[in-house]
C-alpha cells in the first residue's frame, strides 16, 4: 500500500503581513488568507482524503476548517505539529531583530546550524525531533491494511520544510534552500521502503492563468 | 538581481511509453507528449521570459518550440543539457537491464553512487559537471544586470534533478528522492549565490481540478 502525505501551509497570518515573527504566537488569518485557504479548497474539493492532521494554532486550524472542513472526515488537532518556538523574538518584527541582533538573526535564517534557535528559543534539531516524531507516528498509524491512504497534514513553513528536509535526506542546514508560501500544497509519496518528494510549494490554485482560457 | 529559472522537463517520449532508458538516444515526443506541452504552453503565455535554452535532443526541443517557438525569441539548444548517457543501457528496458546487470543496477537506481559509470556512458558525477558548467554560464551571463530576469530551460528528469540538488546543496546520491513528471515546471529563485527552490514539479496544467470546476460549477467564479 502506498500513503499520499499532503502537507498544507496555513494561509496568510496577521503576523506575515505585518513582518513580525510568529512561531508559537497565535495569530489569526487575515481576510487574504481565509480567500486563499478557499482556493485550496476548491482545487481539492475532488480529492479524496482519508484523514487530516493539523496544529493546534489558530491559523492552521483554520485553515483546515476552510480546506477540510464539511467533508465528514476526522480532524485531529495535534501540539506537536506547531511551529517553532522562537522564544524571546516572537511577534517581534523581523527588521528589528536583524538590525539589533544581526548575527543571531543570520545564524537562524542565512546560515543555520542543528543547534541554532533563537534567544530562549527550540534549536532546529529539537524541532526536528518533536516534528518528526509526530509525523512519523501518523504514519505508523496510517500504514496498516491493503487500501491505499492520503493523509493531509495542515502545518507551518518550518514544519513542513522540516519533513520535507527528512524525506529529501537534506541536511537541516539547507532548510532555507525551500520556499513555502501560504497555503503552499506539497506531496510526498510513500511506497514501502520508497518515498518520491512529488510537489513542492504549489499555489497553482492562487494563480488565474487557468481562468483566463 | 534575482534570476528566476524555470526549469521544464520534455513532455511524454516514445522511450517513456515503451519504458525504455533514453538518455542520449534522440527519441520523439508522443502525442500525449505533444499535448502536454501545448497544456503547459497556454499556462505559460503570460509569463515574461528573457532566454529561451534547450537539449539539443528532439524531445527537449519539441517541447520547447511548443511552449517558447511562436515569442520572437532564439531557442538555443545546446548538448550539455542532454540526458545522462546510458551508455549500453540505452534502449533498454528496467527489467532488461536488472536481467543484465543484477544487483549493480537495483542498487545504482536505489542509493547510487555518483562515480560509478555506466559502461560507455556516464556517471552522475559526470552529468553534474557538463549541466552545472552549462547552467552556470547561463546564470553568469544573464546576472550583474539592472533587472529582475526569468530564464526558461527545458531538458530532462536526470538532468533536471542535477540543477535541482546543487541548489538546494543536496547530495546527488539521493537524487531519487525528487521526482520529475512529463512538463514539469520547477522553478529556482537565485539571489546572488543562493538559489531557493520555489517550485518542484508542477503539473498542475495537466489536472483537471480548475476546468471541472469552471464548467460543471459558472457560478463558482463569481464566488472567488
Amino acid at each position: 500500500m502506498t500513503i499520499k502525505l499532503l502537507l498544507i501551509r496555513h494561509g496568510e497570518s496577521e503576523d506575515n503581513v505585518q513582518r513580525k515573527i510568529s512561531g508559537f504566537s497565535n495569530v489569526n488569518l487575515t481576510e487574504k488568507g481565509v480567500w486563499q485557504a478557499k482556493k485550496l479548497k476548491y482545487r481539492l474539493k475532488d480529492m479524496p482524503v482519508d484523514i487530516v492532521y493539523c496544529s493546534d494554532l489558530k491559523r492552521a486550524i483554520h485553515t483546515t476548517n476552510i480546506v477540510f472542513g464539511g467533508r465528514g472526515i476526522d480532524i485531529l488537532q495535534k501540539p506537536n505539529l506547531k511551529e517553532v518556538y522562537l522564544g524571546d523574538w516572537e511577534s517581534r518584527p523581523f527588521e528589528e531583530i536583524q538590525s539589533r541582533e544581526k548575527d543571531r538573526y543570520t545564524s537562524w535564517f542565512e546560515n543555520p546550524d542543528e543547534k541554532a534557535s533563537a534567544p530562549r528559543g527550540e534549536s532546529l534539531a529539537d524541532f526536528n525531533d518533536r516534528v518528526m516524531t509526530e509525523v512519523n507516528n501518523i504514519l505508523q498509524k496510517n500504514n496498516h491494511g491493503e487500501k491505499d491512504k492520503t493523509i493531509a497534514i495542515v502545518c507551518h513553513g518550518l514544519a513542513i520544510r522540516i519533513v520535507l528536509c527528512n524525506a529529501l535526506n537534506l541536511e537541516l542546514k539547507n532548510i532555507w534552500y525551500i520556499k513555502q508560501k501560504s497555503t503552499a500544497l506539497n506531496i510526498i509519496d510513500y511506497n514501502g521502503s520508497k518515498r518520491f518528494v512529488s510537489l513542492l510549494n504549489d499555489t497553482s490554485h492562487l494563480e488565474d492563468w487557468w481562468k483566463k482560457n | 538581481m534575482a534570476v528566476k529559472l524555470f526549469l521544464i522537463r520534455h513532455g511524454e517520449s516514445d522511450g517513456n511509453v515503451q519504458r525504455k532508458f533514453s538518455g542520449f538516444k534522440d527519441v520523439d515526443l508522443t502525442e500525449k507528449g505533444i499535448w502536454q506541452a501545448n497544456r503547459l504552453a497556454r499556462r505559460l503565455e503570460g509569463v515574461q521570459v528573457d532566454a529561451v535554452y534547450c537539449s539539443d535532443l528532439k524531445r527537449a526541443r519539441h517541447t520547447a518550440e511548443i511552449i517558447f517557438g511562436d515569442r520572437g525569441k532564439d531557442i538555443v539548444a545546446s548538448p550539455n543539457l542532454r540526458e545522462i548517457n546510458f551508455g549500453i543501457w540505452e534502449g533498454m528496458t528496467f527489467e532488461e537491464i536488472k536481467l543484465r546487470e543484477g544487483a549493480k543496477f537495483t542498487s545504482w537506481m536505489k542509493n547510487p553512487d555518483e562515480k560509478t559509470i555506466i559502461p560507455q556512458g556516464e556517471s552522475l558525477a559526470i552529468l553534474n559537471e557538463r549541466v552545472m558548467n552549462e547552467v552556470n554560464r547561463i546564470l553568469q551571463e544573464h546576472k550583474n544586470e539592472e533587472k529582475d530576469k526569468t530564464i526558461a530551460i527545458i531538458c530532462h528528469g536526470g538532468a533536471i534533478r542535477i540543477i535541482l540538488c546543487n541548489a538546494l546543496n543536496l547530495e546527488l546520491k539521493n537524487l531519487w528522492f525528487i521526482k520529475q513528471n512529463s512538463t514539469a515546471l520547477n522553478i529556482i529563485e537565485y539571489y546572488d549565490h543562493k538559489g531557493v527552490i520555489s517550485l518542484l514539479n508542477d503539473t498542475s496544467h495537466l489536472e483537471d481540478w480548475w476546468e471541472r470546476g469552471l464548467k460543471i460549477n459558472p457560478e463558482k467564479k463569481k464566488d472567488e
